[in-house]
């Protein structure tokens, strides 16, 4: 089991590389046993995203049962926490980068607790302090620039990508991100 | 590594299979379905473990 101090210093670790630190890779545990510890994140951010899904998909649910929304965002979830780290594990050896695949994925994992609260921020921008919706589009756009920007990052140092190659990476995982997602919300309607 | 996360993924792919069958026909076709998954999971499982017996 997890400790909260180990919880502490890899969500500092991952804010550190989010503040382009390249020291912040330090922080994390790149053992087997780390390496499974940082799924943990899943379950740190759970709240977060139930209310991000919650309060940002409300017309999406119109007329679907708690039942069905909540077995089918539960299964999404699960599914995006593995997709992407099994996916690497065919793509890391292949491009010469297997010493640093359990590092790479321990610092995505936590990465996840950071890109939450922008997401967070933003759906706070919108249903709270409902600025126009031109606004919040662009802001969302500017935060998922923020985040792509992160992931490369995180590739370029945990996982010592080349700057293309990384680009090709953040982009496949955006790619794998959005058919889970529009599969999910296929299988609402 | 890959493994573990491997029977992961498939078992939420069976998961929302399930749901998918629930939706469309019902809470009996699930169990159903349900059901015939799970003998077809024993089946491959004996049939794997009677593989590896005659290999060894």
């Amino acid at each position: 089991m997890i400790s909260r101090h180990e919880v502490l210093i890899s969500l500092y670790g991952a804010w550190r590389l989010f503040i382009r630190d390249p020291r912040g890779i330090e922080w994390f545990d790149d053992s087997i046993d780390g390496y499974w510890k940082s799924f943990f994140c899943a379950l740190v951010i759970l709240p977060g995203y139930i209310i991000w899904v919650a309060l940002g998909s409300g017309e999406l649910y119109q007329d679907v049962g708690f039942f069905r929304i909540a077995s089918v965002e539960l299964i999404a979830y699960v599914i995006s926490w593995v997709a992407w780290p099994l996916v690497m594990t065919y793509i890391a050896p292949a491009i010469d980068r297997d010493d640093q695949y359990i590092r790479y994925i321990v610092a995505f994992n936590w990465s996840a607790a950071i890109q939450i609260v922008l997401y967070l921020f933003v759906l706070f921008l919108g249903v709270v302090v409902k600025v126009p919706a031109g606004f919040a589009a662009f802001f969302a756009f500017f935060v998922l620039i923020v985040v792509l920007v992160y992931h490369w990052y995180i590739l370029r140092i945990a996982l010592e990508a080349t700057p293309g190659g990384a680009v090709g990476l953040v982009i496949g995982e955006l790619v794998l991100g959005q058919f889970i997602r529009g599969m999910s919300q296929g299988m609402l309607h | 590594m890959a493994g573990l996360l491997k029977r992961i993924l498939l078992t939420m792919m069976a998961l929302a299979a399930l749901v998918i069958v629930h939706e469309s026909f019902g809470w009996v076709p699930a169990a159903i379905f349900a059901g015939a998954g799970f003998l077809l999971y024993i089946f491959w499982i004996t049939l794997r473990q009677m593989r590896e017996d005659d290999s060894d």
